[in-house]
């Protein structure tokens, strides 16, 4: 099995188009295990997919991955109609990112204690409601200090992120086990900026990461998933000659080795010893594969003054002149433990291919050429991960969660007005001005869900709807962290004595609000007064993408007549009665 | 070719075979070409030529024809 670091290799050196092909087909061992993850998330992480699916696969396992709703994380959690609820995810990943600059994040960096109880009650609402392993990640402090060397001084954006990552480590350490650190911050230390982000994709499609942060990212979510089903590795076998030391015992003799906790190349193998020894402490089985005399070797292990690894962290040794592979085998058999959880390192190219040869299951790892990265390389490939929780526990608490979801009906509904009304929202609605006709076209050319009709139009053919038979409104958001911007056009067209609605769309960064349901009664009831009609008819054309609004109509008090054709008879209509938006009509008196 | 190596990159992403890559192949007959598709697309091309997109060109490669014209242009301008 391969490690991490070549895992990495092969998808920063692989063509996305070639990741994404070859991940279609899961291709994986035999007898995969399956692992379902769903992705909470405030911006655009869907590039991650193929990344993902190409670790889990080369994991043996077989993922179902679901995407949430683009930035309404609060609304889906507590919707227990949302696709989060659809079925039992094994790992539920909440993807929060947030923008140096942006002014919505400002506002909470101010207060810190404030968002940080924001986000302690939304992590703790999803573990209420799923017994997932839950992952969420640090924020990534920011690229630059802007009070320049005043930074340390004032109260700095690093500052204040620092002591929100501060709660997030906090936060997983005290769960238990339920809730596991996805470290972003440690990412972008690694890659820095310049491999990590793509500010282009971040200003056009709010997704800003690039290959090598999203392959770390797809890394540590597949650890969590292999420790999940038990794939972690369990035991670490070791040559010694040029492994454990520096040297070969039965040549250099107990004072040639190269051993030392103060000068180098000794002090590199001390200092690998002692991650090992962590290892061990950790629960990490060890053993001894060397070609060599047994003495020889346990005079180094039993008297060497700088050996950290002794006589009673080796768990078992075939140290002897025989082939390499079948000592491994032998010594699997005698730990009683699977291959597929060992991992077995040595210094020489030519023993390290013929063993992978012979054993494809067993993790082979050869000691670096350049051997000052060889202390920190267990760390850096993350193999031994084991969870506090197990599999088990896992799905006890998915079964406690289905109970106690039903109870939590009524107190649902409650959360989600309360909520909804704390984000102060106002919905600006205003007849077309001749500012925003580049937007509104842009907007129907580019909005596929949540739209009723699909008609393209261009800024001419705009201009042209704009006449006296017809009224184009438009859609105008904002709320407590900020504006949204023109993200809704509605186009009503007079037909006789009938409203028809030839267009009804909406940006899906402001759904799950309701919104859509007061933009369209402001619109009708401002249409009823001045075109003394109470009419409408509307159709939603489906299309492979706007499955999304199929229901809109029918909740919005439409009857379906045929096929795509509905009616709305507002004769003695009272509206939606939506309680949480402030509507602001614009410029209707002038029409 | 230039032509085969864009309709190879377009064919494995979107799940279409090559043959019926033509001047019509746009988002509007490409069902898995929608805006992460586009996203997916756009790397892909930035790897398989090694160049780099400004803002414009990511817009405007909306279609197969548009897509060589843009990869031309940005190739003979290196």
């Amino acid at each position: 099995m391969k490690t991490y670091g070549q895992l990495h290799h092969t998808v920063i050196t692989t063509n996305t188009a070639e990741l994404i092909a070859h991940t279609e087909t899961g291709r994986t061992g035999s007898t995969p295990k399956s692992i379902s993850v769903y992705f909470l998330m405030n911006f655009t992480i869907n590039p991650i997919e193929p990344i993902l699916k190409f670790y889990l696969h080369e994991s043996n396992m077989l993922p179902t991955i679901r995407f949430g709703s683009f930035d309404t994380v609060m609304q889906e959690v507590l919707d227990d109609d949302s696709s989060l609820y659809q079925q039992k995810y094994d790992i539920i990943v909440c993807a929060l990112l947030h923008d140096p600059l942006d002014t919505a994040f400002l506002k909470k960096l101010v207060n810190p204690s404030l968002f940080i109880s924001e986000l302690k009650s939304l992590f703790e609402l999803i573990q209420t409601k799923t017994g997932a392993l839950l992952l969420i990640n640090t924020i990534i402090p920011p690229f630059f200090a802007e009070f320049g060397i005043s930074t340390s001084a004032k109260h700095s954006r690093a500052q204040n992120i620092g002591e929100i990552n501060r709660f997030i480590y906090d936060f997983v350490k005290q769960s238990k086990g339920q809730c596991l650190l996805m470290d972003w911050a440690r990412y972008s230390q690694i890659l820095g900026e310049q491999n990590s982000i793509d500010a282009r994709y971040w200003y056009m499609y709010k997704a800003p990461f690039k290959k090598a942060f999203l392959s770390y990212y797809a890394a540590d979510i597949t650890r969590v998933a292999r420790a999940l089903h038990a794939y972690s590795k369990k035991c670490l076998i070791l040559d010694c000659d040029n492994t454990l030391w520096g040297g070969i015992i039965g040549e250099d003799g107990i004072s040639g080795i190269k051993l030392d906790n103060h000068d180098s190349p000794g002090k590199i193998f001390y200092d690998f010893q002692s991650t090992v020894l962590e290892l061990v402490e950790r629960g990490v089985i060890l053993a001894l594969c060397s070609k060599n005399n047994e003495a020889d070797v346990w005079e180094v292990i039993e008297n060497h003054p700088h050996c950290l690894l002794r006589r009673e962290h080796i768990a078992a040794h075939r140290i002897n002149w025989q082939d390499k592979s079948n000592n491994i085998i032998d010594l699997v058999n005698e730990l009683n433990i699977g291959i597929d959880a060992c991992v077995f390192i040595d210094d020489s190219p030519t023993e390290c291919e013929l063993i992978r040869l012979a054993i494809p299951q067993l993790t082979v790892i050869q000691v670096p050429q350049q051997l000052y990265e060889y202390p920190t390389l267990l760390f850096k490939e993350g193999l031994f991960d084991t969870l506090i929780i197990n599999a088990e526990d896992v799905k006890r608490n998915q079964k406690y969660q289905q109970e106690s979801q039903r109870k939590e009906a009524q107190k649902h509904a409650r959360n989600m007005t309360e909520y909804l009304t704390s984000l102060q929202l106002v919905a600006t609605i205003q007849l077309l001005q001749p500012n925003n006709v580049p937007r509104v076209a842009q907007l129907t050319q580019k909005t596929n869900q949540f739209n009723l009709s699909t008609r393209r139009y261009t800024q001419q053919q705009i201009e042209l709807l704009n006449c006296k038979d017809s009224a184009i409104f438009t859609l105008t958001v904002s709320d407590k962290f900020g504006d949204y911007g023109l993200t809704g056009v509605l186009i009503i067209k007079r037909k006789g004595k009938r409203g028809h609605i030839d267009s009804f769309l909406m940006s899906c960064r402001i759904l799950s609000r309701h919104l859509e349901f007061v933009f369209l009664e402001e619109c009708l009831n401002y249409l009823r007064a001045r075109w003394r009609i109470d009419n409408w008819e509307a159709e939603y054309i489906p299309t492979e993408k706007n499955g999304q609004i199929q229901d809109f109509l029918a909740k919005a008090g439409f009857t379906k007549i045929t096929g795509t054709n509905y009616t709305l008879d507002t004769e003695n209509w009272c509206g939606f009665r939506v309680n949480h938006i402030k509507a602001l009509l614009e410029g209707f008196e002038h029409g | 070719m230039v032509e085969t190596r864009i309709k190879n990159i377009l064919s494995k992403l979107f799940s279409i075979p090559m043959e019926t890559i033509n001047e019509e192949t746009s988002p509007d007959n490409v069902v898995k070409w929608d805006s992460v598709g586009h996203m997916n697309l756009v790397v892909s091309l930035e790897e398989e030529f090694n160049i780099r997109f400004n803002e414009t060109q990511i817009i405007e490669m909306l279609s197969y024809p548009l897509i060589v014209l843009t990869i031309k242009d940005a190739l003979s301008t290196t």
